[in-house]
């Protein structure tokens, strides 16, 4: 039984790193803070994965079990549940080209928005497990990924603000100072 | 994906830009969960299980009877109910190392010949004034049989050698008091 729950928690890391990794990136900003959501989600997975009763939505479950991982890692200021409140951090800090506007504009939308955006654009993850994975209704998923790809739009064709340019300039932490 | 918008240029080079920009390596070993097989619940407690057993069926292989012993025991237990002598007392003395011409011990209930795994045995059933029924067997040929003493299957039970030829005997009650008694006749006292 115990050697069951290991080879499928391994399946779990094995089919669901990627996807997690990923995100955990995009949402984070951050590389090394991605890293280290992504091995605590593991890490809790692994404790409560008896809870998981349907395998089918085993990735839904586990992005539910890192958004809250980044919950826990992520500063409360940068924690914006208000779809209004835009995040100006910058897009992934290193090895990222100038010419990629749109993860550039995805740092600067509402992590709400993000993560909706996230879960469509990074999985094609159907909206039932959408829903699943950010404990949403399906309808709310429809209005707010709607919502979400308009102020992608904006963020990609409207110029950046210039407290942003100027953090880029001068090489500023990716991260929202406190 | 009928209900939501359909895709545009925009998303698909949202999609391309993404892919691009978040590559990621290969999945850390770290992450995957090789516990060692002795650390497993399950082998854990499979091993713990055997022992158990293990020394369970060690005890009871400890407290069980020699082979012999257990066939005497289940002859008596067979012939508990039969009476009368099938064979000569002088014979039976002999071999009960009581010598030739003395009296049968007590008041004899059955004496008989009999096969105790392939082996011929004499079989002696005697009531012993403050003791009770006893039975005792003899080999012939002698066997070999270490002395001891217990209890299986609800009987006491006991070798002793005989005084004679000192060869073994065992003896068999279901009273422990009549085993004592049986002692003082047929074993050899100790110089």
């Amino acid at each position: 039984m115990f050697a069951s729950s290991e080879a499928r928690y391994n399946q779990w890391v094995r089919d669901h790193y990627r996807f997690l990794f990923r995100s955990a990136w995009a949402l984070t900003g951050s590389r090394a803070m991605a890293e280290d959501v992504v091995q605590d989600c593991f890490t809790n997975a692994w404790k409560c994965r008896d809870q998981l009763r349907e395998p089918a939505l085993a990735r839904a479950w586990l992005f539910q079990i890192m958004r809250r991982s980044i919950f826990r890692h992520l500063p409360p200021c940068q924690i914006a549940l208000d779809e209004d409140e835009e995040d100006t951090r910058a897009a992934p800090e290193s090895g990222i080209d100038d010419r990629l506007d749109v993860v550039r504009g995805l740092g600067r939308i509402a992590p709400i928005h993000r993560e909706v955006l996230v879960l469509h654009y990074f999985d094609d993850m159907p909206t039932a497990q959408i829903a699943e994975a950010l404990e949403i209704a399906p309808g709310t998923v429809l209005s707010r990924l709607a919502r979400a790809r308009q102020a992608l739009k904006a963020a990609v064709t409207s110029p950046p603000a210039p407290r942003e340019e100027a953090e880029r300039s001068s090489n500023v932490t990716a991260l929202k100072r406190v | 994906m009928k209900d939501r918008q359909p895709e545009e240029e925009f998303d698909l080079r949202a999609r391309a830009e993404f892919s691009l920009a978040y590559d990621v390596d290969g999945i850390p070993t770290r992450l995957f969960r090789r516990t060692p097989v002795l650390a497993r619940r399950g082998v854990q407690l499979a091993a713990a299980m055997l022992l158990a057993v293990g020394a369970a069926a060690g005890t009871f292989l400890a407290w069980r009877p020699p082979e012999l012993v257990r066939g005497a025991i289940e002859d008596e237990y067979y012939e508990r109910t039969l009476r009368g002598s099938f064979i000569d007392t002088p014979t039976l003395l002999t071999h009960m190392g009581l010598g030739e011409h003395g009296p049968v011990p007590g008041h004899a209930q059955l004496m008989r010949p009999c096969e105790i795994d392939h082996r011929l045995a004499y079989h002696l059933t005697t009531f012993l004034d403050k003791g009770g029924l006893v039975t005792v067997f003899a080999f012939d040929p002698p066997v070999a049989l270490e002395e001891g003493s217990g209890t299986w299957r609800g009987v006491y039970w006991q070798v002793v050698r005989s005084r004679g030829d000192g060869r073994p005997l065992i003896l068999i009650s279901e009273k422990k008091q009549a085993l004592v008694v049986a002692h003082t006749v047929f074993a050899r006292i100790p110089a």
